[in-house]
């Protein structure tokens, strides 16, 4: 396989609502933010010389519109040139990065468009003026439709069972801890100007917020936004070609799909689809599973549920098992902290726009190893970072990506 | 297998979700030229192609295409076919009289749109001849206020 690098990076706002444009509008505004990221660094690009692209989007119901990547295709000025979907649930955004990184090594593209993007809240529900039932309505579809769907599974739940399952396993994380982790995410988010929840809060206003789904709390969840994001991925010959002077490598893609039936599961408290996506990335990028977090300086974690994240600490290889929430006490993910977990804010400090948000955790790694994440930035050492997603019902879906900055190494 | 008699269990509904769903402003402003009787497209700042309907970012150029233009209610039939099926009248299958529909381009217009051709009948139709627009009786601004186009003189 040939190495493949990001390039450039392109995130628009996440925002609940885009009154004033349209799905295809934000998908365009994130290629050109990518498009003048390159050009800002010297890379004399344009949407032409780009040669295929590979789209992110979750939802059909969401857009209200079945294939809607090849009308953003021809709004973007790639007619006539390779389109890919991905749609892999709270994943698709780390997947579709998965495949543009194939697209490219495999020489099928020499420089390839990354894009995802999500309009979620045109679903609306005229009777009481809200777009929750609604938008709650077009993801429930995912779950099952034999027996899950009917028996009301819909996402929170799915991912309370799991979250509540490791707590009776490994006594972690607790209430307080999950509610350390809203604390952060949404703390960090105030340095980042795309995030849509800055919030300043504590434990206690999180302890204190009203309960969604037993034991999580609305502070414990990330909110769904409107955004788009973007990577431009290119071929070390074409890094060559354009004098790309801090080409971001993508060094390990690990993606592993557990089974989606909770109950099937060896262990209801473990997502094997996080262990085995991690195991495959570390392989890949030549790191130990054992030794992770003295080998990166930086992971942007899939944080949809604050549960979540101290769950993935403990199965990305961070902690042992039945220590993540020790860890978070302890300050270890947070900004300055052993490993900063999120400094972006994450999903619960910026928004979930489900097809766009792997995309955005990917970009913001990436930006920080090249020392361009402004106010958010973390010290790079290792130049080495962890991008994650996942999704689908139980989590089934996940993807892995390591970054290097081999300049950042030096 | 299934048994001859046996009875099956499935689950009816349909997947569906509600919206609130905004065409954009430029196909917003497009629909409100309709209810007045009025072509509005929209003009690529850098190459000049004009789009109708309208769009506002120029894929080719990757500009915005944000200027307004007022196009005229004549244009040329670019290609067209006939069709004696409609969907929802399943019962019958056969329409009773044929549906035209076919591709305008508005005079002034880069594009051509697909609108339903009226008033003549598939022998007298050409590709390339002149059309014109025949607006709905009663204007709601939407895309059925273009009741069809017809051909103009003897096109």
């Amino acid at each position: 396989m040939r190495k493949v690098a990001i390039i450039g990076v392109g995130i628009t706002p996440f925002l609940s609502r885009y009154l004033d444009k349209t799905y295809f509008e934000l998908a365009y505004d994130a290629t050109k933010l990518a498009l003048n990221d390159c050009n800002k660094q010297g890379i004399e690009i344009t949407h032409k010389d780009l040669e295929s692209t590979v789209y992110g989007i979750y939802n059909e119901l969401f857009e209200r519109q079945f294939m809607p990547d090849i009308f953003i295709n021809s709004y973007i000025g790639m007619n006539d040139k390779p389109g890919t979907r991905i749609a892999s649930g709270g994943a698709t955004g780390g997947y579709t990065v998965r495949m543009a990184y194939a697209e490219v090594a495999s020489g099928l593209s020499d420089l390839c468009l990354c894009l995802g993007v999500e309009k979620c809240n045109d679903c609306y529900d005229e009777k009481t003026g809200a777009t929750t039932p609604q938008v709650l309505n077009a993801i429930a579809y995912s779950a099952d439709m034999t027996y899950e769907y009917p028996m009301g599974m819909m996402a929170a739940s799915s991912y309370v069972s799991m979250v509540n399952a490791h707590f009776e396993e490994f006594g972690s994380p607790s209430e307080e801890q999950m509610a350390l982790v809203s604390v952060k995410n949404h703390g960090n988010a105030i340095n980042n100007p795309i995030a849509q929840s800055p919030m300043k809060i504590t434990v206690e206003d999180v302890m204190n917020s009203r309960i969604i789904c037993y034991p999580f709390k609305m502070l414990d969840c990330c909110l769904y936004s409107e955004a788009s994001a973007c990577l431009i991925l290119a071929s070390e010959q074409k890094v060559k070609e354009l004098g790309v002077e801090n080409p971001i490598w993508i060094t390990g893609v690990g993606a592993a799909n557990t089974d989606c039936f909770i109950g099937n599961r060896e262990s209801i408290g473990r997502l094997y689809s996080n262990i085995n996506a991690a195991k495959a990335a570390y392989k890949m990028a030549g790191l130990d599973y054992d030794n992770i977090k003295n080998q990166i300086d930086v992971a942007e974690l899939h944080d949809a549920f604050s549960g979540q994240e101290v769950i993935s600490y403990e199965e990305l290889g961070f902690v042992p098992f039945g220590e993540g929430g020790k860890w978070i006490e302890s300050g270890g993910p947070e900004i300055g902290g052993e490993l900063p977990c999120c400094p972006s804010g994450g999903l619960i400090g910026c928004g979930h726009a489900v097809g766009a948000t792997g995309i955005m955790s990917t970009g913001e790694a990436a930006l920080q190893l090249r020392g361009d994440a402004d106010k958010h930035q973390v010290t790079i050492e290792k130049g080495r970072a962890l991008a994650h997603s996942i999704g689908g019902p139980g989590a089934a879906y996940a993807a892995i990506i390591i970054m290097e900055n081999e300049e950042a190494k030096k | 297998m299934l048994e001859e008699d046996q009875e099956i269990f499935i689950t009816k509904g349909m997947v569906r979700a509600d919206f609130d769903f905004w065409v954009g402003l430029v196909m917003d402003k497009f629909y409100d030229g309709l209810q007045e009787k009025k072509f509005i497209g929209t003009k690529c700042s850098k190459c000049g192609k004009v789009f109708l309907p309208p769009r506002n970012r120029c894929g080719d150029c990757f500009v915005k295409a944000e200027e307004f233009v007022d196009l005229p209610e004549t244009g040329i039939l670019k290609n067209f076919t006939v069709t004696t099926y409609k969907i929802t009248e399943r019962k019958i299958r056969k329409v009773k009289k044929d549906i035209m529909v076919g591709l305008v381009q508005v005079d002034g217009a880069d594009t051509a749109m697909l609108v339903p051709i009226v008033n003549t009948n598939p022998d007298n139709l050409k590709e390339g001849m002149k059309v014109s627009v025949v607006w709905a009786k009663k204007l709601k601004g939407d895309p059925q206020d273009i009741a069809g186009f017809e051909p103009v003189g003897d096109g």
